[in-house]
C-alpha cells in the first residue's frame, strides 16, 4: 500500500470522479450558469418549457435554479465536512496510534460516538440553532470524524509497530518526526478513501435534513426541495412530481453514486484483495 | 478461565459506562432545549397564553417537576429509569409507556420484515459473487448493490410509492389507517418493509461479500480445494462456519441502527413508528417521550453491541476456549 | 530436450515444457520455465531449492491451487490425463483422491472452527461416500496410527487446542485420508526443530507402508530431510530444473555447481556459504542463472542457458561443464 495507489484509478473511480467534478463545476459556477436568480419568483407548478426548462415548483421557484444552487450547497457540506472530519479523525487516529497509554481513553470516546444516533441528535440540535449550512457542516463534523479515526487507528497502530520505526526511534527519531515523516504518508491513501466516503455520507446526512424540513428555510438544497414538494400531495394527483420531486432526487443520486464508486475503487486498490482473487 | 472472567468484567464495565454516557447525554441536550412543553399544552401555541395562567402553570411545573434545579431533575430522571418507569408524557397525557409500546412494536414488525426480506436476498448473492469473484455476474451483482446503496432511502421510498401507489394503484398513497387485526398491521407494514429491505440488501450484501472474500482467501480454504472437496462442503462447512460470526455480529449491529434508518421510509410512508413519534414529541418539547425515544436508540445499538459480542463468544470455538 | 525415463519403471505424473507466468502490476515474471521431469510409481522424489526457486510454485501448480493471476502453459500428465486441460469437476475428483497436496502453512491451514475429526474425515465423505460413522472412525484410526493421543479427544477438539507437532501431523492426516496415489507435501518440515523432524520422518515412513505404491515429491530445502526420505533428488534453481539425479549419487557426487556448493553449506561439511546472492526470477541473471555464483563460470555461461543433458539412465545436469 503506498501513494501510488492512487495515481490511477479503475473505470469506476473514473466515472465516479467524472460525475463528481461535473456538479462541483455546477456548484462553482452556479450564478453564472443558472437562468434564473434563485430569489425569483414566477407561476407555480408551471410544467416544462423553454422559459423554464424543468419547470417551476410549489413556491414559483425555477427548479432548475434550485438545483443549480441545491449542487453548491451539497458539495460545499460534503466537501467542508470531509475536510474536517478527516483531519480531526486523522490527527486522533495518529495519536491514540503512537501514544499506547492514550488508547484506552481515544477508543472508548470512539465507541461512544459509535453509539449517537446522527439524525435524531441533528433534529436536536436544531431546536438550539437554526441549521443555516454552517451549523449542518459543524454538526455533521462532529458526528464524523470519529468513524474516520476507527478506521485509520489500527493502519497508524500497523506502521507505527514496523521494524523501521522502531529503528528510527532508537537513532533517536523524535515521535513527531516519525509521525509525520513516515507514518501521515503510509495513511493517506486510506484517509482519502476515508475523505470521499465521509463526504458521501454528509451530502447524505445534509440532504436528510433538509428532507425533514429542519434546515434554515432559505437554503436552496435538494433536500428541502425534496421537502418541499412532498408536503403537497397534489403532486402525485398528475405528473407534476416527474418535475419537482425527480430532478432533486436524481442529481442526488447520481452524486451519491459518484462518491461510493469513487470509494469503493480506492478501497480495491487499496485492499486488492477485494478485486482479484489472489489463491 | 481467569482470562475469560477478566474479559467478561472489563466488557460489562465498559457496557455500563456507556449506558451511563447515553442517560446523561439524552437528558442533558432535552431539558436544555430552548422551549417548554407546556407552550403547547392547551392546543395550539397561540391558544396558550389564555388558558394557562401563570399560577396553573407554576402548579403544572411544579407537578412535572421542572421547577426543581436541573441535577435534582438528574436523580430524578435515572431514580426512575432504574425503576423502569419511563415517566408521563406530557403531550398526550398517558404514561409513556402507553404511547411508546405501540409505536415501537409496528417499527419493529417493519424491521424484521424487512431484515428478513434484505437477508433473504443479499446472503445468497453474496456467496454466490464471493465465490464466483471477478466474474461477470459478479460484476454485475456489485455494480447494482452499489448503485442501491447509494440511492437515499427516501428516495427508494418516494420511487415505490409513485410506481405501486401512483402508478400502478396497489398499495394506498396515504399509509395507515386505524388497524383491526394482525393481517392489517402485516398489510401495512409490507410496502415500508419492501423498501426497507432493498435500501439495506446493498450494505449488507457488500459488508457480506467482503467478509466472504477474505474468508476464501485463508489457508484452509486452500487446503479444503485441494482436498476434492464439493462446492457444497467447502461452502457450508469452511466457508460459512469461518464467517459466520462476524456476519451475525455486523448483522446484530445493523439490525440496532436499523430502528433508525427505517426513519426515512417510516416518514414517507406516514407509518406510525417509533421515529414518527419522535418528530411528534421533539415538535411538542414532550420531554419523556423524546428522551425514552432517544434512550431506546442508543440502548439498542449498545444492547446489539453486547449482543455481537456474546455472539462471537459462543460461535468461535478460540473465544471460547479462552484468549490463547 | 531431454527428460528421465526408465523403462523398468511406471510413470505417474509427467511434465512436459512446463511454464508459469504471474501477471503483476510490474508486469509480467515468469517463475517457472521448461521444467521436464517424470516421477515413478512408489518412489519418493526430493525437490531441492532455496525460497524464491519455484519449488513450492511448481507444487501448487501441479494441483492447480495457482491464483488467478497466474499463467501456466505445457502439460503435467497423469496417468493419461493432461491436468491442465480437466474441467473442474473432474479436477475435484482427482484432488485428494488421486493427488493429495499437504500445505507449507501448518498454522492456518486447518479449519479453526470445524472438529479436527471432520477435517480429516470429510474427503472419505466426499470422495467415497463414507457414512459419518466410518469416516469419523477412519480418522481416529489415522491419528493412533500418527500417535497423536488420545485420538478419540483430540478427534473432538479443535485446532486451537494443538501443538504446531500436532497439527503439522493432523495436516497430513488429512491430506492422505482419502489414500492417494501421489503425495505432495510443501515443506514439511518447515519450522520444525530436529526432534520433531525425526518424527515426521517417521510419518512418511508409515505412509509409505500403508499404502507402497504412493509416489510423494518432497518439496523441502531441508537436505538432512531429504536424504532420510527421497530415493532421488530434483534440483531446482531460479525457477529451472538444473540437477536430476539419484539419491546416494547427489549426496555422493552431486554433479551441478550450485549442488556441490549447496552440500559444502551443510554443517556437517563444513558449513561454507554459497558465495553471492539467490538469483531473483523478476530479474533473472543472462545465461546459465547460477552464472554470477559459480566458481566455474566461463564465457558461453553467461551468454547462452545449458539444456537439462542426460548423463546416464538416472542422472540430468543442466550445466556447461558438462557438455563435451
Amino acid at each position: 500500500m503506498d501513494v501510488k495507489a492512487l495515481s490511477f484509478l479503475g473505470i469506476k473511480g473514473k466515472i465516479g470522479l467524472i460525475i463528481i467534478l461535473f456538479v462541483v463545476f455546477i456548484g462553482i459556477t452556479a450564478p453564472v450558469i443558472s437562468p434564473y436568480d434563485p430569489t425569483s419568483l414566477f407561476e407555480p407548478f408551471e410544467p416544462p418549457s423553454s422559459t423554464h426548462l424543468l419547470g417551476t415548483d410549489d413556491v414559483g421557484h425555477d427548479v432548475l435554479t434550485i438545483l443549480i444552487y441545491g449542487a453548491r450547497v451539497s458539495i460545499l457540506v460534503g466537501f467542508a465536512t470531509a475536510t474536517i472530519s478527516t483531519f480531526i479523525g486523522l490527527l486522533t487516529a495518529l495519536i491514540a496510534g503512537c501514544y499506547e497509554g492514550l488508547d484506552p481513553i481515544i477508543s472508548r470516546i470512539l465507541d461512544f460516538f459509535l453509539v449517537i444516533p446522527r439524525i435524531p441528535f441533528i433534529v436536536i440540535i436544531s431546536a438550539f440553532l437554526t441549521p443555516n449550512i454552517f451549523i449542518v457542516i459543524l454538526v455533521l463534523s462532529f458526528f464524523g470524524w470519529a468513524k474516520t479515526a476507527r478506521v485509520i487507528k489500527p493502519l497508524v497502530k500497523q506502521v507505527y509497530s514496523r521494524e523501521y520505526v522502531k529503528r528510527l526511534k532508537c537513532i533517536g527519531a523524535g515521535n513527531w518526526y516519525i509521525i509525520l515523516r513516515h507514518i501521515l504518508p503510509a495513511t493517506f491513501p486510506l484517509a482519502v478513501a476515508q475523505f470521499v466516503l465521509e463526504g458521501g455520507h454528509a451530502i447524505l446526512a445534509e440532504a436528510s435534513i433538509g428532507f425533514f424540513g429542519l434546515e434554515d428555510p432559505s437554503t436552496l438544497s435538494w433536500g428541502m426541495e425534496i421537502n418541499h414538494a412532498l408536503q403537497k400531495s397534489i403532486i402525485f394527483l398528475t405528473n407534476i412530481w416527474t418535475w419537482v420531486l425527480g430532478p432533486p432526487i436524481l442529481m442526488l443520486t447520481i452524486t451519491l453514486l459518484s462518491t461510493t464508486f469513487i470509494s469503493i475503487d480506492l478501497e480495491t486498490r487499496i485492499n486488492p484483495r477485494l478485486k482479484v482473487r489472489s489463491w | 478461565m481467569g482470562v475469560s472472567r477478566r474479559f467478561f468484567v472489563s466488557k460489562a464495565a465498559f457496557y455500563i459506562s456507556l449506558f451511563i454516557l447515553s442517560i446523561t447525554t439524552v437528558f442533558l441536550l432535552v431539558r436544555m432545549m430552548p422551549g417548554s412543553p407546556l407552550d403547547y399544552l392547551g392546543g395550539e401555541a397561540e391558544d396558550v397564553p389564555y388558558i394557562l395562567t401563570e399560577e396553573v402553570r407554576e402548579k403544572l411545573l411544579s407537578y412535572y417537576g421542572l421547577d426543581k434545579p436541573l441535577w435534582e431533575q438528574y436523580i430524578v430522571f435515572v431514580n426512575n429509569l432504574l425503576h423502569l418507569n419511563f415517566g408521563y408524557s406530557i403531550y398526550f397525557s398517558e404514561p409513556v409507556t402507553r404511547i411508546l409500546l405501540p409505536h415501537l412494536m409496528r417499527t419493529l414488525i417493519l424491521i424484521t420484515l424487512g431484515f428478513l426480506f434484505s437477508i433473504s436476498i443479499s446472503f445468497p448473492l453474496s456467496i454466490i459473487s464471493a465465490w464466483r469473484r471477478g466474474s461477470t455476474l459478479d460484476t454485475i451483482i456489485t455494480l447494482l448493490s452499489m448503485s442501491i446503496y447509494s440511492i437515499p432511502s427516501f428516495a427508494l421510498a418516494i420511487l415505490f410509492l409513485i410506481v405501486f401507489s401512483v402508478e400502478l394503484k396497489l398499495f394506498p398513497l396515504i399509509g395507515f389507517s386505524a388497524e383491526e387485526n394482525i393481517l392489517d398491521i402485516l398489510w401495512y407494514a409490507l410496502g415500508p418493509a419492501m423498501v426497507f429491505a432493498v435500501a439495506e440488501s446493498g450494505r449488507a450484501y457488500y459488508f457480506m461479500r467482503n467478509s466472504f472474500i477474505s474468508e476464501l482467501d485463508k489457508d484452509y480454504i486452500l487446503f479444503a480445494k485441494s482436498k476434492g472437496l464439493k462446492n457444497k462442503t467447502i461452502i457450508l462447512r469452511h466457508l460459512l462456519r469461518g464467517s459466520l460470526s462476524p456476519i451475525i455480529s455486523k448483522l446484530a449491529l445493523l439490525f440496532g441502527y436499523s430502528l433508525l434508518s427505517c426513519m426515512f421510509v417510516e416518514n414517507v410512508f406516514n407509518y406510525p413508528g417509533i421515529t414518527w413519534l419522535l418528530l411528534i414529541s421533539y415538535e411538542y418539547y414532550d420531554y419523556p417521550v423524546l428522551e425514552s425515544i432517544l434512550l431506546i436508540f442508543m440502548f439498542t445499538v449498545i444492547v446489539m453491541n453486547a449482543i455481537a459480542d456474546i455472539i462471537s463468544f459462543i460461535i468461535d470455538p478460540r473465544v471460547r476456549g479462552g484468549w490463547m | 530436450m531431454s527428460h528421465v525415463s526408465d523403462t523398468s519403471k511406471e510413470v505417474i505424473l509427467s511434465i512436459r515444457d512446463l511454464k508459469v507466468k504471474f501477471y503483476t502490476e510490474e508486469g509480467e515474471v515468469t517463475v517457472i520455465s521448461d521444467v521436464n521431469l517424470d516421477l515413478f510409481k512408489g518412489e519418493t522424489v526430493a525437490l531441492i531449492g532455496e525460497s524464491g526457486s519455484g519449488k513450492s510454485i511448481l507444487g501448487h501448480t501441479i494441483i492447480r491451487l495457482l491464483p488467478k493471476n497466474a499463467n501456466v502453459s505445457g502439460h503435467i500428465i497423469y496417468k493419461g490425463i493432461d491436468l491442465l486441460k480437466i474441467d473442474s469437476s473432474l479436477l475435484r475428483n482427482i484432488r485428494g483422491r488421486e493427488i493429495a497436496w499437504i500445505p507449507q502453512m501448518v498454522g492456518s491451514s486447518l479449519n479453526p472452527t470445524v472438529k479436527i475429526g471432520v477435517q480429516i474425515g470429510e474427503v472419505l465423505i466426499d470422495h467415497y461416500n463414507y457414512r459419518n460413522q466410518r469416516a469419523w472412525s477412519s480418522a481416529i484410526d489415522l491419528l493412533k496410527l500418527f500417535e497423536v493421543e488420545p485420538a478419540e479427544e483430540v478427534a473432538k477438539g479443535y485446532p486451537h487446542q494443538l501443538s504446531g507437532g500436532m497439527k503439522q501431523r493432523v495436516l497430513i492426516a488429512s491430506a492422505i485420508a482419502a489414500r492417494p496415489n501421489l503425495l505432495i507435501a510443501d515443506e514439511p518440515t518447515k519450522g520444525l526443530d530436529t526432534i520433531k523432524k525425526t518424527l515426521i520422518v517417521n510419518i512418511f515412513k508409515k505412509i509409505k507402508d500403508l499404502k507402497p505404491d504412493l509416489s510423494i515429491l518432497l518439496i523441502t530445502h531441508d537436505l538432512k530431510f531429504a536424504r532420510e526420505l527421497a530415493d532421488r533428488v530434483i534440483v531446482m534453481y531460479c525457477g529451472k530444473v538444473i540437477e536430476i539425479n539419484d539419491k546416494n549419487s547427489f549426496f555422493e557426487l552431486p554433479l551441478h555447481p550450485y549442488s556441490k556448493l549447496l552440500l559444502k553449506s551443510l554443517p556437517s561439511k563444513g558449513l561454507y556459504p554459497i558465495p553471492g546472492k539467490p538469483a531473483n526470477v523478476a530479474n533473472p541473471p543472462s545465461g546459465c542463472r547460477f552464472h554470477p555464483r559459480c566458481p566455474y563460470a566461463s564465457d558461453i555461461c553467461e551468454k547462452s542457458s545449458p539444456p537439462l543433458i542426460k548423463l546416464d539412465l538416472n542422472r540430468c545436469v543442466a550445466c556447461w561443464l558438462y557438455k563435451r
